[in-house]
């Protein structure tokens, strides 16, 4: 047996991960927002709370992230985090809800308070009251503002939740808002509880009601029906509407259409119809007899049975009278239209030919929230139940409240307009935190491999670039070296050999100029301007370029315009020859870019500049 | 904002706006660009020195915004600013592309709220470019 303690049962809060959550604020980053280049940047908590309680004061409807974009301050990685997560979270979870859009917009705003809570605690911030109430919320699908008392109570608790989470932001204690998310939901699952009783008690009373209307419905129908056309004895007609069509309401009530009350009912209605009309009877007189005989018998046997009382002889005495007269030969009873009675059972045929929806259908439409558009309104309503016996839908305002019914065949007609729509399926509170929080730490796991990847390549192509810087240098200098000693061997050459001397000169003062031009080269940077004296080597007749960059492995220099634009390369060597032999001229380049570059990043960070 | 349907991390590599293919890091730095230049100017006017909110960064560039258009294919100097209290990275970029910023996608009509612009850092000789991968090493790492 096990020694632990009885745990509580696990409630959502326990689901989440705390390390998914840390991970998520601490190291994720989301494009295009305002995340500081270092993940160490320190910003002060209390900061951050404040603003996310001035918002909160304002009960602004914008985005932490929109807000915070247009402030001025630097905010961490985890603070900029935790406005994303409350954003997406509250926007998300808002957006599936298919609550009232002035709920959507008053719960909304609890981004502030998340924001906050999730800089300063991390997952902690979905406390178990806080998922408990928001899980809640699945109860008030129905509420809109303006449906009176019943809505009054969700209004009254949205203005407690201000005052509420102000307190916490005041006393910087999340505890005020815990409570009153606590006191939330205890009031919800009150009203969940009071609601499934008065769902019960009203489906008990709505269910006998619709059987009762459904039989006296059918039944006035049904008779109806039957006397389409007919000519009968006063006394015929005053016997059906009076007590016939009672007994068949009470059988169907009782028993249904298929109940063999309501059949035998039925046949002694047609045989009475058939009895009372000489157009249906006179021509087969033997069974007129045969009927007749037996008629007052099986009239009291099924009356008997189905009301539960006998006939009285004075009802009977009538219509017998009248059953008499029809049976003797040249009977001259006198005969009436059924017109009178028929008007006066006011039936309606489509009863006959009700159509009950399926179980599928059912299942699939009740149960559910439907918005609902008549004379320029919304309204919201429950399909609480369908009523089988008369199809129609029993539509509450999710609290108990009976809000009317519908013919489940109307129903379905205005939603094929677009009168009735239903409200989308919603998820839960907690079921959307998870969502997000699982996507995101597995987009934040990424991006921290992939980070530690583009780290290690950018080290090594460092490393890689001072290598060759270092290389160029040493080349340089050994170039340099070289060209001393080639000047040096032509010195002595010119002295030795005095005939050539002239020849010798010459050729040492070129390795001089080649001299000047390589250390010249050399030290060029991009930003300084060379000037292309020789109009035959002139690109478009672009006289003055500037380097814009070096390949110092590929000893290649590119050139452009003033503008960045038109680019020339030079190899190296070709520059120096170009150079030394005055075709080209580097240009004394008193402008250092970085320099006059300094100056005025010195001055926007000053303010003088807005860009 | 971004992400305003909140797809980031429902789809990798979802979103890959611009030719690099290294990470890029979401934050926010500034680049000071220098439009024009010439061999004896002393002093820089407004026109011809633009600072740009950079977006991302990776080791080989940046995406950075502009309230104006910037010439595609020019090799601009620039002064990238990372972290305050730290030293500025002078380096070459090469404007690679230029796309406005539409406020509101579906709608071109609408005037664009600026620029954004996708530069290349030149592994040049005489820039700090050996630094600006350092730099951006070490930020990868402390993100």
């Amino acid at each position: 047996m096990s020694l632990k303690p009885p745990q509580p049962p696990a409630s959502q809060a326990k689901a989440i991960d705390y390390g998914e959550t840390e991970q998520v604020l601490n190291s994720i980053r989301v494009p295009d927002l305002p995340y500081p280049v270092s993940g160490d940047c320190d910003t002060q908590a209390d900061v951050w709370r404040a603003l996310m309680a001035q918002f909160w004061q304002q009960q602004s409807d914008v985005r932490v992230n929109d807000l915070i974009g247009a402030e001025s301050g630097v905010f961490s990685v985890r603070q900029v985090n935790a406005a994303y997560l409350a954003d997406r979270l509250m926007d998300v979870f808002l957006t599936s809800s298919g609550f009232h859009l002035e709920l959507a917009r008053r719960l909304a705003r609890t981004r502030f308070y998340l924001a906050w809570q999730l800089d300063e605690k991390g997952s902690a911030a979905f406390s178990d009251s806080l998922l408990a109430a928001f899980d809640g919320l699945q109860y008030w699908r129905g509420w809109s503002p303006g449906a009176g008392r019943s809505a009054r109570m969700l209004a009254d608790q949205l203005d407690d939740m201000t005052v509420a989470i102000t307190e916490a932001f005041a006393q910087q204690k999340s505890a005020n808002a815990d409570d009153f998310f606590q006191r939330w939901n205890e009031l919800t699952q009150r009203q969940k509880a009071q609601t499934n009783h008065f769902h019960d008690r009203l489906l008990t009373t709505e269910q006998g009601a619709a059987r009762q209307r459904y039989a006296d419905q059918t039944a006035r129908a049904l008779v109806s029906r039957a006397l389409q056309g007919r000519r009968l004895p006063a006394a015929f007609n005053d016997f059906i509407e009076k007590h016939w069509l009672p007994l068949l309401t009470r059988a169907l009530r009782d028993g249904g259409i298929d109940g063999s009350d309501f059949r035998h009912g039925r046949k002694l209605l047609e045989w009475l119809v058939w009895l009372g009309d000489p157009a249906l009877s006179d021509g087969q007189r033997d069974r007129l007899y045969q009927v007749g005989e037996q008629m007052t018998d099986r009239l009291l046997e099924v009356w008997q049975r189905i009301m539960d009382l006998a006939l009285s002889a004075n009802t009977l005495y009538g219509i017998q009278l009248a059953m008499m007269e029809r049976m003797r030969d040249n009977s001259n009873c006198e005969l009436h239209s059924t017109d009178a009675c028929i008007s006066a059972i006011a039936a309606d045929l489509r009863w006959l030919s009700l159509k009950v929806p399926s179980a599928t259908e059912i299942n699939a439409t009740s149960g559910r929230w439907y918005e609902i558009h008549q004379d320029n309104a919304e309204q919201r309503r429950y399909f609480f139940a369908l009523l089988p016996d008369t199809a129609e839908i029993l539509w509450t305002n999710g609290t108990g409240v009976k809000l009317g019914f519908q013919d489940f065949s109307e129903f379905c007609t205005q939603r094929e307009c677009g009168l009735i729509k239903p409200l989308q399926d919603s998820v839960a509170f907690s079921c959307v935190l998870k969502q997000i929080i699982a996507v995101l730490a597995a987009a934040a796991a990424q991006q921290k491999r992939d980070r530690a990847t583009a780290a290690a390549a950018a080290n090594a192509r460092a490393e890689a670039l001072r290598r060759e810087r270092q290389q160029r240098e040493e080349q340089h200098r050994q170039q340099l070296e070289v060209r001393k000693v080639e000047v040096e061997r032509l010195q002595l050459q010119a002295e030795n050999q005095r005939l050539a001397k002239a020849k010798a000169q010459e050729e040492m003062a070129w390795q001089q100029r080649l001299r000047t031009a390589e250390k010249q080269v050399f030290g060029l940077k991009p930003g300084h301007w060379i000037v292309i004296l020789d109009s035959a080597i002139r690109d478009a007749g672009v006289e003055r370029m500037k380097l814009a960059m070096r390949l110092s492995t590929r000893h290649k220099m590119v050139f452009v315009d003033r503008l960045g634009l038109n680019q020339r390369e030079f190899q190296e060597q070709e520059l120096v020859e170009r150079i030394a032999a005055e075709q080209i001229r580097v240009l004394d380049s008193g402008v250092n870019f970085d320099d006059t570059l300094s100056d005025v990043v010195g001055r926007i960070r000053g303010g003088h500049y807005s860009g | 904002m971004a992400d305003k349907d909140y797809t980031f991390g429902l789809a990798i590599n979802a979103r890959a706006p611009d030719n690099r293919f290294d990470y890029r890091l979401s934050a926010r730095a500034k680049a000071v660009i220098h439009l024009e230049t010439g061999e004896s100017v002393q002093y820089i006017d407004r026109q011809q020195v633009r600072a740009c909110p950079v977006r991302d960064l990776s080791a080989s560039g940046l995406r950075l915004w502009s309230a104006c258009s910037l010439p595609v294919g020019a090799f601009l100097p620039a002064v990238i600013h990372l972290v305050e209290g730290q030293p500025d990275y002078h380096l070459m970029l090469e404007i690679v592309w230029c796309k406005p910023e539409q406020a509101d996608l579906a709608d071109a009509s609408v005037p664009p709220t600026g620029y954004l612009a996708g530069c290349r850092v030149l592994e040049s000789g005489g820039t700090e470019a050996v630094e600006w991968l350092e730099a951006i090493a070490m930020a990868m790492l402390k993100a």
